[in-house]
């Protein structure tokens, strides 16, 4: 049967060679779709995503088994727990520090500025990671929250410290996190305390790139990097890393977010803050002039 | 008779398929999500392309296609792309399997090797001609060499963990001799 690759009949290869060349056409145009009208298709592909996701703990539950059931029987077992816990606490205690930071920065400012109006309170959901991207091309995850959550598309995703991403595709119960790291992430910065804008370019690196600085002189190493609420996507003031120097001279940022003990991540709700565009009708429609009058005698 | 060869290639389909799912489920586990984590192979195209060349009854194209299309959905490639690439070459692999099962294994692997790396130069070009985002070349290129180097352990799992083999060859029989 399948020992006589070469002495096919002629029917059978020539309908084969009709099927395999419908199929190519159905690729072909799939891809044409993706490309000219993509939204639609990723809109496709997270819901496909959505229905696989769930089933696809069971079959990794074997593996995760086992990679516990190894961990507990390394003899520095305890050892390992307790540097984790340790690294968990001290992530834990930078996130204090940076709290600390910030408070103080924010004070100074606020003493030094009377009339300065304070930003809503962030509120935020929290997800565990559900999968991986699956591409070494793609620097994303799956986390298990989605629309039936408030989730939107855009959101800032964070861990404890610091953003993680952002959200780039959504279904009902999941959603898709666009890692800092990937290549096609960008977001925009300031740097403190020089106050310079920048793009932070994900390069597919575990540090990205920033770019479209203003003057390299004025950073210093170590300097942080907060988001900086240009274009309204993300709140200002999330912290994102400090500045680093790479051998090659390029300026990175060392990412705040502890990705390699990601698990859990917030995705912060959207904030409606309202503009205020005609400051003399703030309180309602104008008064009749007798009243008016009664006013300024 | 019959009945039950009917049976064993149902029985080597749906073997077929879940072990490509398995493929597809494997690099989303999320084990260590950085971006310097090691690199994952591409399995599933070295598990179409070895199957097809042992037993291409049971990797039927249908079940390919079907396979390589959620592969693409699932692990958030170019859309279409990747489908037709792992089908135009497992379609190569399958017209050619005689050839290929006769040679020693070594140019089996060289064979796969140069069609993989030639299928990610076209995807790589193909992207970057519509100008979609494409790959960066030195990381691709890390992932052929990786996917490479696991199609001998996709091949040894296949053979004596899962007992797909090709069938002996008559010429064998006719000079009485084994492959073995």
């Amino acid at each position: 049967m399948s020992g006589t690759g070469r002495a096919q009949p002629n029917l059978w290869s020539s309908t084969r060679r009709v099927l395999i060349l419908i199929v190519c056409v159905l690729c072909i145009a799939l891809f044409a779709l993706w490309r000219i009208d993509n939204p639609r298709i990723e809109r496709v592909r997270m819901t496909i995503i959505d229905r696989f996701a769930p089933s696809m703990d069971w079959a990794t539950w074997p593996v995760t088994t086992v990679a516990r059931m190894a961990r507990d029987f390394e003899s520095y077992t305890r050892v390992y727990e307790r540097n984790q816990e340790l690294r968990e606490e001290l992530q834990r205690m930078k996130g204090w520090q940076e709290a600390a930071i910030q408070l103080e920065q924010q004070n100074a400012r606020l003493r030094e500025l009377n009339n300065v109006r304070l930003s809503p309170r962030l509120t935020y959901i929290t997800g565990e990671i559900l999968a991986d991207s699956g591409s070494p091309f793609r620097q994303s995850g799956l986390v298990n929250i989605g629309t039936g959550d408030g989730v939107i598309e855009g959101a800032a995703a964070m861990d404890g410290l610091g953003l993680v991403g952002r959200v780039a595709g959504l279904a009902n119960s999941t959603s898709r996190i666009l890692f800092l790291t990937d290549a096609s992430s960008r977001i925009s910065v300031t740097i403190r305390p020089s106050g310079q804008r920048a793009i932070v370019t994900g390069d597919n690196t575990i540090a990205p790139a920033l770019e479209f600085l203003d003057k390299a002189e004025g950073i210093e190493p170590g300097d942080r990097v907060v988001t900086s609420g240009i274009g309204g996507v993300f709140p200002p003031d999330l912290l994102v890393g400090q500045v680093v120097k790479g051998r090659d001279g390029v300026i990175r940022v060392k990412l705040s977010a502890d990705y390699r003990r990601l698990r859990y991540i917030r995705i912060l709700r959207p904030q409606t803050e309202e503009t205020i565009e005609q400051s003399d009708e703030l309180l309602g429609p104008r008064l009749p002039p007798f009243v008016q009058n009664l006013e300024t005698n | 008779m019959a009945e039950r060869q009917v049976r064993t290639i149902w029985f080597g389909r749906v073997l077929f398929a879940s072990l490509a799912l398995v493929c597809i489920v494997f690099p989303k586990i999320p084990l260590g999500l950085p971006a310097d984590a090691p690199i994952f192979p591409d399995l599933l195209f070295a598990l179409c392309l070895a199957w097809v060349v042992r037993s291409p009854a049971t990797a039927t194209l249908p079940i390919v296609l079907a396979m390589a299309l959620l592969a693409d959905f699932v692990l958030m490639r170019p859309v279409g792309l990747g489908a037709i690439m792992l089908v135009l070459a497992s379609e190569y692999f399958r017209s050619n399997r005689v050839d290929i099962r006769e040679r020693m294994f070594v140019l089996e692997w060289l064979t796969f090797s140069i069609l993989y790396a030639g299928i990610t130069g076209a995807q790589i070009a193909v992207l970057k001609v519509i100008f979609a985002e494409s790959p960066p070349v030195g990381l691709a290129m890390h992932y052929v060499v990786i996917t490479c180097l696991s199609y001998p352990f996709v091949v040894g799992c296949m053979h004596y963990i899962f007992f797909v083999r090709a069938p002996r060859l008559e010429k064998d029989y006719r000079f009485g001799m084994t492959l073995r």
